[in-house]
């Protein structure tokens, strides 16, 4: 046995040593931003979405301000989960005969899957680009028409595309 | 019977049948949509078209009657393309308000274009502007764009309601349907016109938005408006929620019809006019504890055989099979006696028709129905006044009540409220909020409503009808016979203990 | 007597020249410039009555009457060319319901005013000839159903009928032959489609001018459900003439399957605009060098459209090289109709012309049934859109289709009297259609529509 072996053999602060070398190479190479990793320093950052991305759903607007739903229930029909829950009712506006006075979705029962954002003919319901929602009780889990078309996060611009026909198919509401 | 040969089979149909009822008989379907069964012939749609074998014009099937020989083909290429083609002119300038209009699911347009539609339409010009959503009194809302003018409303305006009220104005593609001036229908009948229209040009201003009908389903019943006894399907949703009546066919009773005083009725049963809980002084409990609740009082009554300070009250609005269980539990089973009820006599003696069609001045449902059971079960009846009474003279220590869901019985029971003494113990069984507040102070037990029953009841010409419900409303109203038969089963429940003990 | 004058001071008769041109053979028209022909003494004077009375006074049987107007062989004269005697043949015998004769004065084919000559100058001829044809059908009421336009007219006839109920022709007993019969005039108020047999029929009995439903046909089931038979003004003024001059004479004149003489009303790019009554069988060019005087300001004849908007074109060649009777003109691919002839030098835009007929079309249209309804609104916006010089190519085909789906799909023919021609111009005239094609500001779809709705 060589001597080195023999002194690491007896003493114990050789180990220790040795550990903490290889602490401090993954503490520096960490610190130091040498080693790329995956983990993000959430919320100073956040991740970047496909535009693609499937949040918490969006109500649009016509162009004059009222909401572009109809009514017409397609998206209630074709939700999987059954979270949909529309009232419509007779419009106070005269140019326009059907809207919808109550509009809930029941997030805790919604799968994000968007066949509502596909089955709805106007544009009038899509899947936004939020994702942070919480909350202390379950029954605020139900969203209404204020925060589904009036959310300040939107920035007002989400209209629907079916009253703006030369506008191109841009997402409009990107949140950041 | 007439041979005739449809699409190179041979059938047999009654003679002189209309062709597109004897095809739909047979499960072959001829598209039409100005022909109806109840008016008569107008040949305006063109859709009916079908081939006749030596003749290279088509023909309209509706204007056809079977007879021996007749030969048709409903499937040929011919026949195809132009029924393509009439739904193509249909459509050119029919609106596109699927979305808005409340016949989406049901819709004569829809359902012919999914089947035999052009799907790539060639119109690019602009459509006829007419006006949309005209108010037509408080019964109906006209659009004038979606209407296809099949013109069965207004034939039957003029044919089945003879008021005439509906018209078609102006010439070629401007022309629409319409009342005077357009002033407002006055006509009773004049929601039958919705039923028949095939698209969204007349909508009834009760089930304007309230839901899609792809959701509602249809149970058949009985309308309990009065003692015409109109077929009637009803659409609810889930078993929920009662959304609308539709007159079903029948030709001895009511055809194709009802009048619209018969419509309103399924509102007594939805969650706004309920009694949803059993109430005891106005605190809510179980159903079981409030028959348990009932049985205890009426043990001491029955075991000191003081049945005779036992009254019931029932009414002509219960089906023949509820009554026969009041009957057997309450007369046979407990020995109650005394019974009252409304005057079903003078109401059969008073029953006429009120306008030559369809309704009468009985307002109770089952009239004959009542008289016939009673009858056959011997049951001795007294009269209200009978009743205010004995209650004033305090002979009554324990009164059942019936009551109905329907505002004609309202009277009885007020009157029967006032004459209460105080220490009468009283049951109500009933489905309808409005008597249980009435009835604050006593056991209230919810009962069904009419609509979700299962029985028979009997029209003014004596004819039975069931009605058969398949849905619940609400957990905690039970029928009349469940109730009943729960009352019976606590009745022999502690004796057993007791023999026991 | 109707009393409308008051408010109509200002209708006058029709100008038209009718003075005789080589080439006419007068039958119906032989006294027409006769001053006051139109009054009972001097159509006596010159012959009147006379088949009247030769039916009635000999008791003519009834039978022999309907075998003579068939061996005549004299054709509706109102456009669809049905054989009168068969029609009338066709009314059922023994029933006990009444028969009615109507009289179709509702001339409102576009291009067509031979009618309001017999009304305006020879209304006893018609009256006439509807006795004969009452008898005939045993009808004890007919109906003289005039268009609401025609007020003079109106104001003439009733004032005839008057003056024939006077002489005792008409009333109970009509010289002494123990028939009764009443004659009344009703008017109409606006409708080219209450000139369609069952249109009027509707419209006479107080309802909307609406087509109806054959089977059942008028002869069975007609007005008030009863045996009716309705005629041309012309055909039953052709009567007289047949009963005082014998089958065989009227069958020697024309064509053997278009007997007879008919009355067109010529108008359009002609030095002689007006009507004339020639032989069945001239050819179109004598008739139109001799008898119209030639093409206006000596101009090329570009197209014909021959017996009213109805009919099909015809180009120049056809037209030079046909006949005037209902075969050579049906073997054209255009027909004979009302004879209302309407002449095109090439001056004339025929995109336009064809708009405006579809516009007339678009109005007329009854509305009852969905392929005219719609498809004559459709053909009027696609032509819109050609004289707008917004067509795209598609649309040819697609005038194409609709017109071919909507013929024969109807109740009644107003469809295919649309439909038929457009189909008639595209295939004649593809290159007047090219034209406003290569012009067209675009031939994309949906932008820059301009808008057009009735």
């Amino acid at each position: 046995m060589s001597a080195l072996a023999e002194l690491e053999k007896r003493s114990y602060w050789i180990g220790i040593v040795k550990g903490l070398l290889i602490t401090g190479r993954h503490f520096i190479l960490n610190l130091t931003g040498i080693r790329k990793r995956p983990t993000i320093e959430y919320p100073e950052k956040r991740r970047k979405y496909s535009n693609r991305f499937m949040g918490i759903h969006v109500l649009t607007l016509k162009p004059t301000g009222e909401i572009a739903c109809t009514a017409c229930m397609l998206c209630a029909t074709n939700c999987p989960a059954d979270c949909i829950h529309i009232v419509a009712a007779e419009s106070p506006n005269p140019n326009i005969e059907k809207y919808p006075a109550v509009y809930e979705i029941d997030l805790m029962r919604c799968v994000f899957c968007g066949f509502c954002e596909e089955a709805c003919p106007v544009d009038a319901v899509r899947m936004g680009r939020d994702y942070e929602y919480a909350e202390l009780s379950e029954r605020n889990f139900v969203i209404g028409i204020d925060y589904l078309a009036h959310r300040p996060q939107l920035k007002k611009k989400n209209v629907s595309v079916f009253h703006e026909p030369e506008k191109t198919f841009k997402s409009t509401v990107r949140a950041d | 019977m007439a041979k005739v040969k449809i699409n190179g089979k041979d059938f047999e149909v009654p003679t002189g049948q209309n062709l597109v009822d004897a095809a739909e008989n047979l499960g072959i379907d001829i598209p039409h949509y100005c022909y109806h069964p109840g008016l008569s012939i107008a040949g305006q749609c063109r859709m009916c078209y079908v081939e006749q074998p030596g003749n290279s014009k088509l023909q309209i099937a509706c204007n056809m009657k079977c007879s021996d020989g007749l030969e048709v083909i409903t499937d040929s290429p011919k026949v195809k393309d132009a029924v393509k083609w009439s739904l193509e002119f249909h459509l050119i300038n029919h609106p596109i308000d699927c979305p808005i209009c409340d016949q989406a699911g049901e819709c004569g347009l829809q359902d012919y274009y999914m089947e035999v539609g052009k799907y790539s339409s060639e119109m690019r010009e602009h459509k006829q502007i007419k006006q949309k959503a005209v108010d037509l009194g408080e019964k109906i809302v006209l659009d004038k764009e979606r209407c296809i003018l099949c013109g069965r409303c207004v034939r039957f305006t003029q044919e089945v309601s003879k008021t005439s009220e509906l018209g078609i104005y102006n010439r070629g593609d401007r022309s629409v349907i319409g009342t005077v001036n357009d002033e407002v229908m006055k006509d009773n009948y004049q929601v039958n016109t919705v039923d028949i229209c095939p698209v969204g040009a007349l909508t009834s201003k009760d089930f304007r938005f309230e839901q899609r009908v792809w959701f509602l389903k249809e149970v058949s019943s009985v309308c309990n408006g009065c003692s015409a006894g109109c077929n009637v399907d009803t659409h609810h949703k889930s078993g929920k929620h009662i959304y609308r009546l539709k007159p079903r066919y029948n030709p001895e009773v009511n055809e194709y019809w009802m009048c619209d005083d018969g419509r309103p009725t399924y509102k007594t049963a939805n969650y706004d006019h309920r009694l949803t809980a059993a109430k005891l002084g106005g605190v809510e409990l179980p159903t079981n504890e409030a028959v348990t609740t009932w049985m205890n009082d009426l043990r001491t009554l029955i075991a000191t055989e003081r049945t005779d300070e036992i009254a019931a009250w029932i009414h002509p609005d219960l089906t023949s099979e509820e009554i026969t269980s009041i009957v057997k539990t309450l007369r046979d089973e407990f020995g109650i006696s005394q019974f009252y009820s409304e005057d079903a006599d003078k109401s059969a003696r008073d029953d006429k028709t009120v306008d030559q069609l369809l309704k009468r001045a009985d307002l109770w449902c089952n009239t004959q129905g009542f008289l016939k059971v009673t009858s056959a079960l011997k049951l001795k009846l007294g009269s209200l006044n009978q009743l205010e009474e004995r209650l004033a003279q305090a002979k009554i220590n324990h009164l059942v009540i019936f009551g109905s869901e329907k505002n004609v019985g309202v009277q009885s029971l007020k009157r029967i409220r006032a004459a209460l003494p105080a220490d009468c113990f009283t049951v109500l069984i009933s489905p309808r909020l409005q008597n249980a507040e009435l009835f604050s102070h006593s056991l209230a037990i919810p009962s069904i409503s009419h609509y979700e029953k299962n029985g028979t009841i009997m029209n003014w010409k004596k004819i039975e009808q069931k009605l058969g419900s398949d849905f619940r409303m609400f957990k905690s109203a039970w029928s009349v016979e469940e109730i009943l038969t729960s009352l019976s089963q606590e009745y022999q429940r502690p004796q057993k203990e007791v023999s026991r003990a | 007597m109707i009393k409308h004058t008051q408010h109509y001071k200002n209708i006058r008769p029709m100008y038209v020249d009718l003075t005789p041109q080589p080439g006419e053979k007068r039958l119906l028209m032989e006294h027409v410039q006769v001053p006051n022909i139109h009054t009972l003494p001097v159509y006596e004077s010159k012959g009147g009555y006379q088949a009247l009375k030769k039916v009635l006074e000999s008791k003519m049987d009834r039978e022999t009457l309907i075998k003579e107007v068939q061996g005549s062989a004299v054709r509706g004269r109102g456009g669809a060319g049905f054989p009168t005697g068969n029609k009338w043949n066709f009314v059922p015998k023994n029933t006990d319901k009444p028969h009615y004769l109507l009289c179709n004065a509702d001339e409102s084919e576009p291009g067509t005013f031979k009618d309001r000559v017999i009304l305006e100058h020879l209304p006893h001829m018609m009256i006439e000839g509807m006795i004969i044809g009452s008898y005939a059908i045993q009808a004890a009421r007919s109906y003289v159903y005039i268009r609401g336009e025609y007020t003079y007219a109106t104001e003439i006839v009733d004032r005839a009928i008057q003056e024939a109920y006077k002489a005792g022709y008409l009333g109970k007993n009509i010289l002494g032959s123990g028939f009764d019969h009443e004659m009344v005039v009703h008017r109409g108020a606006g409708a080219y489609i209450c000139g369609e047999e069952t249109g009027l029929i509707s419209s006479l009995e107080g309802k909307k001018g609406w087509p109806k439903l054959k089977p059942p046909f008028p002869a069975v089931e007609g007005y008030l459900r009863c045996p009716t038979v309705v005629n041309n003004v012309e055909t039953l003024a052709c009567v007289p003439w047949i009963i005082n001059h014998g089958a065989e004479a009227y069958a020697k004149i024309g064509t053997p399957k278009s007997t007879g003489t008919k009355m067109w009303s010529v108008s359009g790019d002609v030095t002689r605009p007006g009507v004339y009554e020639v032989e069945n069988g001239i050819p179109f060019k004598d008739f139109l060098e001799k008898v119209c005087g030639g093409m206006k300001g000596g101009r090329k004849l570009k197209a014909l459209i021959p017996g009213g908007s109805s009919a099909p074109i015809m180009t120049a060649e056809e037209a030079m090289s046909c006949t005037l009777d209902y075969e050579s003109i049906a073997s054209k691919g255009s027909m004979l109709g009302s004879g209302g002839m309407v002449v095109l030098d090439d001056s004339r835009d025929l995109v336009q012309v064809l708009k405006n007929l579809a516009e007339f079309y678009r109005e007329e249209s009854c509305g009852q049934c969905t392929p005219c309804r719609e498809g004559t609104g459709w053909l009027e916006k696609i032509l819109h859109s050609f004289t707008e010089r917004q067509a795209r190519r598609e649309d040819l085909q697609l005038l194409k289709t609709t017109s071919q789906n909507m013929i024969g799909r109807t109740i009644c023919v107003l469809a295919d009297s649309i439909a038929m021609p457009v189909l008639s111009y595209l295939e004649k005239f593809p290159g007047e259609f090219e034209n406003y094609l290569q012009g067209s500001s675009n031939t994309s779809s949906m932008s820059g529509r301009v808008k057009h709705n009735g």
